[in-house]
């Protein structure tokens, strides 16, 4: 049975997706491959630029066909990070796929992007459906927008809108002075998406010769802890909030005319709640009383006929 | 005085108009808000309720031809939808009343739902929506927009400890319309019986 209990779900093996963007130069390939066991899908050919102690086993994609075909793989079922490197290339390397597999895409270039549009998301699920953790790199340009620099993700086509979607974790690296620093928080200048406890600016720590790159690794270690942490202090409250959103729902369905309404909103009022109970009460009432016809009267503080 | 009625679609449109890519006529349509003047009712207004209704009929238990709503539907199973808010805030001196409906609210997380023509990422993060909703709302921790473009679904999350204060978009909204002369108007329009 697929279904479990918000206190049966377990998380110690989840994976994660992860989007990282940045400038050239910044360190994303490298920062990417301290995923554990990743498998890097190079489809910029920029592993050499990677310093020779970090590389990682790398694919080395000339067509969209070949990739897939390395989905079959031993490497790829025995890996357990993907690095798509970079999703602009990727969707580059899309396109004579999507022209070749899709009589519109071969004839009209906005067909040609929807169909990559579908393949991408497509491809990302089948990823974390196979329990993979999923780093998706991509170059930044930057924007003027009125008085701000934005950062944007350089990616042809509209996946770099929907990539956020289904992403964990976003995050934009930047250097200032002599520090790497990732954000995981959206802020005026660029993207970014936290979750899981994980948010705001991060510095990453300088790669000395012989020290291990593991900076993801224990990212989503620290993830994985904290969702653990989390459900067990979200699990007992929504416990709370789901009591009381039933006793609460019980007390607004009997209601039956001013009387009994006004009555109500001390029960309410005195209930124990949680998280938005009160909130969602409070909504649930408002539909009630509209459809009974009647109004909150401030001076007698009392329902009354509308 | 009493209090100064404040929506997050007003300061929206002040913000609007005042963003320098803006079109020119922002600034009359601002106007025109502020003036409390009836929207008009528009094709994409229409299709934005429509799409609305019919994620909240999934919700409720029923059955959508659409299958964009049909998938927010059901991601907000057990959700209460429309739940109206406000509450007193004091800035710069003066009383003002947010009000805001919700689309939407479970257990910690409001939700709302946006019919767009044309989308890109990021569309929200100058908002102010989400900054006076979470003041609206100080139990909610997540923020989703649940957003449809006519081909695609999309989401975009904000956490209220990445999310800046309402107040101070308010504090500089009243200096503006004390700028340009335009505070008798707000005044005469929205503030409170």
């Amino acid at each position: 049975m697929a279904i479990k209990k918000n206190t049966e779900l377990k998380f110690n093996d989840k994976a994660f997706t992860i989007v990282l963007a940045g400038p050239p130069g910044v360190g994303k390939t490298t920062l990417a491959l301290s995923a554990p066991k990743p498998l890097l899908i190079d489809f910029d050919k920029g592993i050499a630029r990677v310093r020779a102690e970090h590389r990682q086993l790398t694919a080395e994609e000339d067509s969209y066909d070949e990739f897939l075909a390395d989905l079959e793989s031993d490497e790829y079922k025995e890996c357990e990070t993907i690095i798509l490197d970079t999703g602009g290339s990727l969707v580059q390397l899309m396109q004579p796929w999507a022209r070749a597999n899709d009589q519109k895409a071969a004839r009209d270039g906005r067909a040609m992007f929807g169909v990559i549009k579908s393949e991408f998301l497509r491809l990302t699920a089948q990823l974390r459906n196979d329990g993979k953790n999923v780093v998706i790199i991509f170059h930044t340009t930057e924007v003027q927008k009125g008085d701000t620099v934005m950062t944007r993700l350089s990616c042809e086509g509209s996946v770099k809108d929907i990539v956020w979607t289904p992403a964990d974790l976003g995050g934009t690296i930047s250097i200032r002075g002599k520090k790497r620093i990732i954000n995981f928080s959206p802020t005026e200048e660029s993207f970014g998406k936290g979750c899981y406890g994980i948010r705001g600016e991060i510095e990453i720590p300088e790669l000395a010769a012989g020290t291990p790159n593991k900076f993801l690794s224990d990212l989503f270690d620290k993830a994985r802890a904290n969702i653990a942490k989390e459900q067990a202090e979200f699990g007992s409250m929504k416990m709370i909030y789901d009591e009381t959103l039933a006793q609460g729902s019980a007390i607004i369905g009997a209601i039956k005319d001013a009387e009994s309404a006004t009555a109500a909103v001390a029960k309410l009022g005195n209930l124990n709640h949680a998280l938005t109970s009160k909130a969602e009460l409070s909504g649930k009432l408002q539909t009630k009383v509209k459809e009974l016809g009647l109004k909150w009267d401030k001076t007698v503080s009392a329902y009354v006929k509308a | 005085m009493s209090k100064l009625r404040i929506t997050h679609s007003l300061l929206a449109s002040y913000m609007y108009a005042t963003d320098s890519e803006s079109p020119d006529n922002a600034y009359d349509r601002f106007l025109w808000v502020l003036n409390r003047n009836p929207e008009p009712d528009t094709p994409a207004m229409q299709e934005g309720r429509r799409f609305e209704d019919e994620v909240t009929k999934v919700i409720s238990g029923g059955e959508s031809e659409d299958p964009f709503a049909t998938e927010f539907g059901k991601l907000l199973d057990g959700a209460t939808p429309q739940v109206r808010m406000e509450k007193t805030l004091l800035v710069s001196g003066l009383e003002w009343n947010l009000v805001g409906v919700a689309d939407y609210i479970r257990a910690g997380t409001i939700y709302d739902t946006k019919r767009v023509q044309r989308y890109e990422y990021g569309k929200y993060q100058r908002s102010t929506q989400h900054p006076a909703y979470f003041r609206l709302c100080p139990e909610a921790n997540k923020f989703v927009y649940l957003i449809h473009d006519g081909k695609y679904n999309y989401q975009e999350q904000y956490l209220r400890a990445d999310t800046a204060p309402i107040e101070p978009y308010i504090m500089i909204f009243y200096e503006f319309l004390k700028t340009n002369k335009l505070f008798e108007i707000y005044k005469e329009k929205w503030e409170e019986k």
